[in-house]
């Protein structure tokens, strides 16, 4: 009993840990990026599954492995959505009183969950991964903590949210009340029915080799352990759990007035006292694997059609509107890597970052585009491929990310302040940090003008931000494929002596 | 009702703890000994230091001008104003060198100056200018303070009257509500306004940097340095300097290192010098820098060195 007590206090203090953690990372910083969470952000296993080839394979491992070893512990202490549903659960336990019975046990809505399961791997599999940017439980806490986190918080502090989108900012107060009330009437429905990950990770828990048992000589099927499983697959009557829908919260060990429940190695041969009986068991089987096939064949069905459907529509190639972020890539890459979490919109010191509403087509919906409004993209920064968790914004080594041309410089002369008006300007010279617009003097007037070299531009768009005219008369073209930029020629190196102050 | 309002009022609590946090004032901890008393005999109006590094090179400039206390008064509110437009690390040059910005701050301190505030509406992202620029970290340890000036609500509009092309412009409110304040810019050459010394430093107080480059820049310029509160002391910092690719410089191809001080009261004639001193490292002429010859007609100070009190100090 002692140690079940200690070990739910530790799921519910590590889970608030990471929960408030990442909740800071996207709500408040921008620049500072502590070690700590920026490993909660790797620890994200969509994203790293998708990020295999480039550092994920490690966290996919280790989620794994967990899972085999205790159970969907990642359900309850990583994941920041299920944590979320776990806090607004317990909050509706708090507001409902304790006369209702808070939860019961619901059978597995096994049909759509093993559908969205194997019509994503497929997908995955493919690398079509828009479901995913719809589906992932991390992609959607970010989403969410996002578009509707950050320009509250803003409001609050009474400054300006540099990347809103009112389209953004609906859908996720949708998806935010959906999944909240959901979560406070029917605790861990989401997570057992519609998460990907959740049912992914419900397979390896049934074997898992930490297991929550009931000790049938002790239960007088009372219902406690029961109402208090959010996750309601204790079935009281008789004596089963679920494993794989159980999150491993712990609340049934302490609900459980007789000391009946334990979390206990389950890989031993069976002893008297366990549940687990095959001669129930087996027909219950049996009696579902004709549904089960055709189940499968539907996923498959829809998974194969999705891809098909991508397939044929996909455009060889494509007009972008907005630039992607540096380590992008190209558009088919970011389309194949990225589930839309954000955090690389959270992350940008600049603001710069926003969720792409048409910019990258229809399947680009709320991915990462760059926006030249209110920032332009830091020559030294890099901070949008460090926080990436599945490797769509590539990290690369600093002095290939100030080569990575993201668009590229396009000057309309007509337009330029020196050209309009014959007095001095010069923001863009000022802003680029390449010098790939750079003021020359014209024969026959004082004035300088600007002058581009477009081969050594990388698209930061520090001249199209700071650009005083109207319309602006230099801007940066969006590229759907991002290259190395040339290596600007550096001047020459002059050393000049003097000896007076030559005045 | 009431959870609701507890949980309104943490969370505000909350936020306006974290904002208030990073506006601590930091109590003034370094005492240094008094400098020498001001010099008895008649304060040059310009000091030219060269030779040595930026503290030191302060130390004997503000000892020249009669010392700080000549400027600032016991109780004084001050600001000190460098340029930190680049997200730049010191030996780039594109922003002030925060030794020398230490250094001042220190010493309005230690002339009794009841707080320091330094900030400047940087170019690129300001946090990465604040920090790189190593100005925060000194002058924290110097115990100023570095207030915000990246959004708007920090300025406020003020008129301009003997303005030609910037009339209104919002300036930034520590600078409206201070009893004086020192310009501290660094020499460079620039892209569009030839060059960035003092007068153009004036662009940091200012909100809307694009309202001055599609006006008339070297005009709005001279505008903003009409601005009624004059700095008591501009201090132009050529410890490192920018000769080419500026103000932002690529590379430190592009710095030179001839270890030099301006200090005067006269903005005009202090622009001129450092634009004459530039002149040795790469042709400009005050013909060029135009803004500064449009500052003497707005009787802003004068062009003429030959008619000043100039202590040139070789060390």
């Amino acid at each position: 009993m002692q140690l079940s007590g200690f070990l739910r206090w530790f799921r519910r203090i590590t889970a608030l840990i990471v929960f408030a953690g990442l909740l800071y990372f996207f709500l408040f910083t921008s620049a500072h990026l502590s070690a700590l969470w920026q490993g909660i952000i790797k620890l994200q296993v969509v994203p790293a599954i998708l990020g295999i080839t480039s550092g994920g394979l490690l966290t996919v491992v280790l989620v794994l492995l967990l899972t085999l070893i205790f159970g969907r512990i990642y359900c309850s202490l990583i994941c920041p959505l299920g944590i979320w549903q776990d806090i607004v659960n317990r909050a509706g336990l708090f507001l409902r009183g304790r006369k209702k019975r808070r939860n019961r046990f619901s059978k597995a809505h096994n049909a759509p969950r093993y559908l969205i399961l194997i019509a994503v791997v497929i997908c995955v599999a493919f690398s079509f991964i828009l479901p995913l940017v719809w589906l992932d439980p991390y992609a959607l806490f970010g989403k969410m903590a996002v578009n509707l986190g950050r320009p509250l918080v803003s409001l609050i502090a009474g400054s300006e949210y540099a990347a809103w989108s009112l389209a953004a900012f609906i859908i996720s107060a949708v998806l935010f009340t959906t999944i909240t009330v959901i979560a406070f009437f029917r605790g861990r429905l989401y997570c057992n029915t519609i998460c990907p990950a959740g049912t992914l990770m419900g397979l390896i828990s049934k074997i898992s080799m930490f297991r929550i048992q009931i000790d049938t000589a002790a239960c007088t099927h009372c219902q406690l352990c029961g109402t208090s499983c959010k996750a309601r697959c204790i079935d009281c009557n008789s004596a089963q759990v679920d494993h794989s829908r159980c999150v491993v919260c712990m609340n049934c060990i302490s609900a459980c007035r007789r000391g009946g429940i334990f979390y206990r190695f389950s890989w031993k041969k069976k002893n008297g006292k366990q549940l687990t009986d095959p001669m129930h068991q087996q027909p219950k089987q049996q009696r579902n694997s004709r549904r089960a096939f055709l189940l499968a064949a539907m996923g498959a069905g829809i998974g194969t059609g999705a891809v098909l459907l991508n397939r044929f529509t996909e455009k060889k190639r494509v007009r972008i509107t907005s630039s992607m972020p540096p380590g992008a890539g190209t558009l088919q890459r970011l389309k194949d890597k990225c589930i839309a979490c954000q955090a690389c919109i959270a992350a940008c010191p600049s603001h710069i970052i926003k969720p792409a509403m048409g910019d990258f087509g229809f399947e680009g919906f709320l991915l990462p585009s760059v926006s030249y409004e209110n920032g332009f993209c830091g020559y030294d920064c890099q901070k949008c491929q460090e926080v990436c968790p599945s490797g769509a914004l590539k990290l690369m080594p600093l002095e290939e990310k100030k080569r990575m041309r993201i668009g590229v410089v396009k000057l309309t002369l007509e337009n330029c302040i020196v050209e309009k008006f014959g007095t001095d300007c010069g923001a863009c010279d000022e802003h680029c940090p390449v010098k790939a617009v750079e003021m020359t003097p014209r024969e026959g007037t004082n004035k300088v003008f600007p002058k581009t070299n477009p081969a050594i531009c990388i698209g930061c768009g520090g001249c199209e931000f700071i650009c005083p005219a109207t319309p602006k008369a230099i801007a940066v073209i969006p590229l759907s494929e991002q290259r190395q930029a040339d290596a600007p020629v550096l001047d020459a190196k002059i050393k000049v002596e003097i000896d007076g102050f030559g005045f | 009702m009431e959870r609701r309002n507890f949980l309104r009022t943490a969370f505000l609590g909350t936020v306006a703890g974290i904002a208030g946090m990073k506006n601590n004032k930091l109590l003034a901890l370094n005492s240094r000994p008094e400098a020498d008393a001001p010099q008895s005999e008649i304060t040059p109006d310009l000091v030219a230091v060269m030779g040595c590094e930026p503290d030191q090179l302060y130390a004997r400039a503000i000892q020249e001008m009669g010392g700080m206390k000549r400027y600032i008064k016991s109780g004084m509110k001050v600001v000190v104003k460098p340029n930190i437009g680049w997200d730049k690390a010191p030996e780039f040059a594109a922003c002030t060198n925060p030794i020398l910005v230490a250094a001042i701050v220190r010493d309005c301190l230690d002339a009794g100056a009841s707080e320091v505030k330094v900030f400047d509406h940087t170019c690129d992202q300001w946090k990465g200018c604040y920090e790189n620029s190593g100005i925060q970290e000194a002058v924290r340890q110097a115990g100023g303070q570095m207030v915000y000036a990246h959004e708007e609500k920090y300025f406020r509009e003020t008129e301009l009257p003997s303005a030609i092309r910037m009339k209104r412009p919002k300036i930034h409110e520590a600078l409206l509500d201070c009893d004086a304040w020192i310009n501290v810019p660094v020499l460079k050459n620039h892209g569009g306004a030839r060059m960035t010394i003092c007068m153009k430093n004036y662009m940091g107080i200012v909100w809307d940097r694009r309202y001055l480059h599609s006006n008339d820049l070297q005009q709005c310029i001279a505008d903003a340095a009409t601005f009624s509160k004059k700095p008591v002391l501009n201090i132009v910092d050529a410890y490192r300097i920018i000769t080419q690719n500026g103000p932002k410089g690529r590379g430190l191809e592009d710095v030179q290192t001839p270890k030099a001080l301006f200090v005067s009261s006269d903005i005009v004639a202090v622009d001129t010098a450092a634009t004459q001193f530039f002149n040795q490292f790469s042709p400009m002429t005050i013909q060029e820098a135009s803004h500064i010859l449009l500052a003497e007609k707005h009787n802003l100070g004068t062009t003429k060195l030959d008619k000043l009190n100039i202590k040139r100090i070789l060390l």
